[in-house]
């Protein structure tokens, strides 16, 4: 009865509760936005980040990432990928040996990162072929030449097919010794990496090292959403735990959590404020209401209504309109991510080049995580609610005498 | 006549005034606290990049940066430090020496960067002593002493006192070896930088090198004002006209890309809290229009054209706006000046933050401009929020209006 | 004989009238003549107050045209009709008369204001107006320190004030008890004989319509009766 009496009050007028509905419907909006904007951003760049490193995931031989030695190797196993490629949230795997070598070109050396990999299944991951600037990609796993950084072929005063001898420590403390055609430079947008690495097809590090068959690490690519904790226990529990570990982006590079979390907390701090700013919008929304019905109220009272009862419909009213504001505020903020996802912003100018430089797609991505949608709502949801008390509370000191002839 | 009609209307409801007085110092605030919180972030970063570990100028022979090969240096090194030391816009001015190579444990090996400083010079440059975590300082005396990361210890499980090589090429183009032993373990706020960076005494360092002792790869000054950054670059040109001078921005351009993002996305979060503002005053001031009707009705019949109808509800928009705003600057500017003393500790929203020993102390703090960018942002959110309200007020029809009595 | 001031001719007013038409006024004839101190009674709903706002120009005939003083209100635009109500008309509502923010003497001055009168001129003109309707002391009260029959009067004080030639007044005495609504009538007849100024009311009040000239009755939208009376 209640209910239907604080359903028929809304609509009986019906431009204050499209007014208030208003007020909500744009809180959800712009929480939801704003939440959607800031964690695209990171997801964004954790994409892009990672498919260069180590992907979402690393698998390791037990022990690798405390001593990260060629000794710690395992073999490669296809019924491992098998299992891996059968989790539907994987998205790709990209076996590797990653060591360190001395690379010298006539007179200069220098100390390097030699990543090998699969060219095929690298470049579906992170187009590694498109950043290709002199010469041409590595084609398979036994191509008979390597890929190097722009930067640190200018360092070592090299050019595409000039000849790269690299020396390090092999498999089981054998030594390694290579020589390499140099088959094309990349540029990448990580200077560390530019400077540092040597791309070269997996099977050749894998001779050169005398660690036949062995990789440092399957990298396990996931899709941009993927609960990645959950996601490492499921896997953890496929593969035996006795002879693999997994570990995710962030334990591998604590840095860039590191630096994420800082940013996203200051961005709870901002989020605060929007919230402030929005529940004050609402708080003034109420307030008018109450002023406009206070000779309604006072009639109300006046003719026998019990004032707590009125409090109390007045409280189903508000928690109604929040709800009709929240329901459209939410599908408004699915449509509108929708869209930008399909059409997303672009970035211009010097930003654009800088992003493009790192690798990073120069696009603003919006998060469409349903976490986002129900968490937001949620607390709009409950801070309208909160507010919706307010009307009430003005009911119960309210004078009808006064209220009538105001 | 119409100015006091408005400045008294706006009296009569004083709760509803008061609301949208609110919403105004509200949205200054916000303003001025999500710049100045942005600015004070981004700038913690820039400190951080500055003062332990760029500087604001460096020196270079020209053909250094491209093939980080010792053997570009900079001749009368100690002569020209001198000389820009006395300068007293100049607050710090060290000199290394660089080398890459290989550090090599008994377990593994890993790629760095050499430097050979001098560690009482850069106590006041790269300030390197107070992140040492274990051991000293440079304090044995001896030259063979290495100072190396953390997490650079760990990746070659090596503790204090352990001996490590180093390898590289001298600027003869030999490879030479030298046995070092670590001094100390450092972990500053880059982790990344401490897995490649090692320092070692410059003296040593350049002998290895086979460079003369005047000879440096790297000059790194420190300024007193930022602001006279370019000034002091021309000074120094006349100073080493053979060197490359390069300021801070022009070493790190990830740093210039963290600034534009932090623009950029500052802005945006900047847009969605005026458009939040912008709801409630719409919202606000459209009910005291609606509100109002007879009464604009009766204004209109007794020969306010409409023009002036509008005029009226601007105005009081307009003067809610002009009483809310200098209350949100004050506000704003009290907040920014209280926290930018005492910091903001952001380890208390985050757990996680301080474990991972990161500065998670922020100093909001804004230049003048940008208050004036924020108050000007709001003024024109506000005026430009009413004009919903007020051509609604427009569309009325004096009859109609009317009839509602 | 006496000049027309009003000649609503053919006059008609329908509201919605794509879905439930409405028809408040059919065509009603209507001549006013210079002077006259008319009454326009009828019960509600019958139309008075639409006919009343379309004689004023506040509100535009479906179909017919209105004539005030020979202008040919009816196609006057919008703010050339703001404009000439202005200077021609002045009007008395049932309530919300007055400015609530303004006193009584800057209510009275705020339309003279509106015509660009110098300072001095109009606040004579304003004292003069006020004690006209018997307000001289309560010149600096705001409307929520008067009683409705004193608003009334300022309210009648402000349509004076432009020196209109006709003064509208839509129940004018509705909210008022016996005694004001008898003294705002007296001062009403008073100005029309004093001021010649032509006075049109809207009523139901059976002792404001004994004061009248002439009684235009409106049942239904339609004129039923129109007759003059010698006031008592």
């Amino acid at each position: 009865m209640l209910l239907k009496l604080a359903w028929l009050n809304i609509w009986r007028n019906k431009r204050r509760t499209i007014i208030t509905a208003t007020s909500v419907f744009f809180a959800v909006l712009l929480a939801i936005i704003f939440r959607s904007l800031t964690d695209g951003v990171y997801d964004n760049m954790i994409h892009n980040v990672v498919s260069y490193s180590s992907g979402y995931l690393q698998i390791h031989q037990k022990g690798y990432w405390e001593e990260q030695s060629i000794d710690n190797t395992f073999e490669e196993d296809e019924q491992l990928y098998q299992e891996l490629l059968k989790n539907p949230k994987v998205t790709h795997i990209m076996p590797r040996l990653q060591t360190f070598a001395l690379a010298s070109y006539s007179e200069k050396t220098k100390g390097v990162l030699i990543l090998g990999i699969d060219p095929v299944k690298e470049k579906e991951v992170n187009n590694l072929h498109d950043k290709i600037v002199a010469g041409e990609y590595i084609e398979s796993i036994n191509d008979n030449a390597v890929v190097l950084g722009e930067g640190l072929a200018s360092q070592l005063k090299l050019k595409v097919n000039d000849t790269l001898v690299l020396l390090g420590q092999g498999y089981h403390a054998s030594s390694a010794a290579a020589k390499f055609r140099v088959k094309g430079l990349i540029k990448l947008g990580a200077i560390e990496l530019n400077n540092n690495v040597v791309y070269m097809p997996l099977q050749q590090s894998q001779y050169m090292y005398g660690a036949e068959n062995r990789l440092t690490s399957v990298s396990v690519m996931l899709n941009k959403t993927t609960d990645l904790e959950g996601l490492k226990q499921s896997l953890l529990e496929s593969i035996d735990p006795n002879i693999y570990e997994v570990m995710s982006w962030k334990e591998m590079m604590p840095e860039m959590d590191q630096f994420i979390e800082a940013d996203s907390t200051g961005h709870y701090i901002v989020i605060g404020v929007l919230y402030f700013v929005i529940s004050f919008g609402l708080f003034g929304t109420l307030l008018m209401m109450i002023f406009e019905r206070k000779h309604e109220l006072g009639i109300l009272i006046a003719i026998g209504m019990k004032k707590h009862l009125l409090a109390f419909i007045l409280l189903l009213e508000a928690i109604m309109i929040s709800l009709i504001g929240c329901f459209t505020g939410v599908i408004a903020g699915f449509l509108v991510i929708k869209w930008f996802t399909a059409y997303p912003i672009h970035f211009t100018g010097e930003l654009k080049e800088v992003y493009e430089d790192y690798g990073i797609e120069s696009i603003i991505y919006f998060s469409s995580h349903e976490k986002i949608f129900i968490v937001q709502t949620l607390i709009v949801l409950l801070l309208s609610i909160l507010l919706a008390f307010y009307p009430g509370y003005k009911v119960m000191k309210l004078k009808p005498v006064e209220a009538i002839n105001s | 006549m119409l100015f006091q009609i408005a400045w008294r209307n706006i009296w009569r409801n004083k709760s509803r005034s008061l609301v949208v007085i609110c919403s105004i110092i509200i949205g200054v605030w916000a303003g001025i606290f999500i710049l100045s919180f942005a600015w004070g972030l981004y700038k913690n970063n820039i400190y951080e990049s500055v003062y332990r570990q760029l500087s604001h100028i460096q020196i270079h022979h020209p053909n250094f940066s491209d093939d980080n090969d010792s053997k570009f240096t900079i001749s009368n090194t100690d002569e020209i430090v001198k000389k820009l030391q006395s300068d007293n816009r100049i607050a710090s001015v060290s000199s290394r020496v660089i080398s890459t190579g290989m550090i090599t444990s008994p377990t593994t090996a890993s790629g760095v960067k050499i430097y050979g400083i001098n560690p009482s010079l850069e106590v006041n440059q790269i300030r390197l002593n107070g992140y040492v975590r274990q051991g000293a300082y440079f304090d044995s005396g001896k030259e063979n002493e290495i100072l190396i990361g953390e997490k650079l210890a760990k990746k070659l499980k090596v503790k204090l006192k352990s001996k490590i090589v180093l390898t590289f090429t001298n600027t003869e183009s030999e490879i030479i070896s030298g046995a070092f032993r670590i001094g100390g373990i450092y972990r500053s706020k880059n982790i990344s930088l401490d897995e490649v960076n090692v320092y070692v005494q410059k003296k040593h360092l350049q002998e290895l090198l086979a460079l003369k002792p005047s000879e440096s790869n790297e000059i790194a000054i420190l300024v007193k004002d930022e602001e006279q950054l370019d000034t002091i670059k021309e000074f120094i040109i006349g100073v080493v006209p053979q060197g490359k001078i390069e300021d801070w921005k022009a070493l790190s351009p990830e740093l210039n890309m963290i600034i534009e993002s932090f623009n950029l996305y500052t802005y945006i979060i900047s847009g969605i809290i005026l458009l939040a503002l912008t709801f409630g005053i719409i919202n606000t001031m459209l009910m005291s229009v609606l509100e109002r009707i007879r009464e604009l009705g009766m204004l209109m019949a007794i020969g306010l054209n409409k023009r002036k109808i509008f005029i009226m509800i601007m105005l009081e928009t307009f003067y809610l706006t002009l009483i809310g705003t200098p209350i949100g600057l004050l506000i704003g500017w009290l907040t920014v000046t209280t926290l930018g003393k005492t910091g903001i500790n952001l380890s208390m929203f985050s757990e996680g933050l301080s474990s991972y020993g990161f500065n998670s102390v922020i100093y909001p703090a804004l230049d003048q401009d940008k208050y004036v960018i924020i108050v000007t942002m709001c003024l024109v959110t506000a005026i430009l929020s009413a004009i919903y309200p007020a051509y609604k007020a427009l569309q009325l029809n004096p009859s109609e209006a009317i009839r509602k009595i | 004989m006496a000049k027309t001031i009003i000649d609503a001719h053919n006059v008609s007013k329908t509201f919605n009238p794509k879905t439930i038409p409405v028809h408040a006024v059919q065509n009603v004839h209507v001549h006013i003549e210079e002077g006259e101190f008319v009454a326009l009674v009828g019960p509600s709903g019958s139309g008075k107050s639409t006919l009343l706002n379309m004689m004023g120009g506040l509100d535009e005939p479906t179909e017919g045209t209105v004539f005030i003083d020979g202008v040919e209100i009816t196609k006057l635009s919008e703010n050339k009709l703001i404009d000439f109500r202005l200077h021609n008309i002045g009007f008395v509502f049932q309530s919300f008369n007055l400015i609530p923010v303004l006193t009584a003497k800057e209510n009275v001055g705020f339309v003279l204001q509106l015509q660009h009168l110098p300072k001095e001129e109009r606040e004579k003109r304003v004292l003069t107006l006020l004690e006209e309707v018997g307000l001289e002391n309560k010149i600096n009260s705001k409307p929520g320190e008067l009683s409705g029959g004193q608003q009334q009067r300022v309210a009648v004080a402000r349509a004076l004030a432009s020196k209109p030639k006709i003064i509208l007044a839509d129940e004018p005495t509705a909210n008022l008890d016996s005694i004001s609504a008898a003294n705002l009538l007296d001062i009403m007849a008073k100005l029309n004989k004093e001021e010649k100024i032509t006075f049109l009311f809207s009523t139901h009040d059976q002792r404001v319509i004994k004061k009248a000239r002439r009684v235009i009755t409106l049942v239904d939208g339609k004129i039923v009766s129109d007759v003059q009376q010698t006031p008592s």
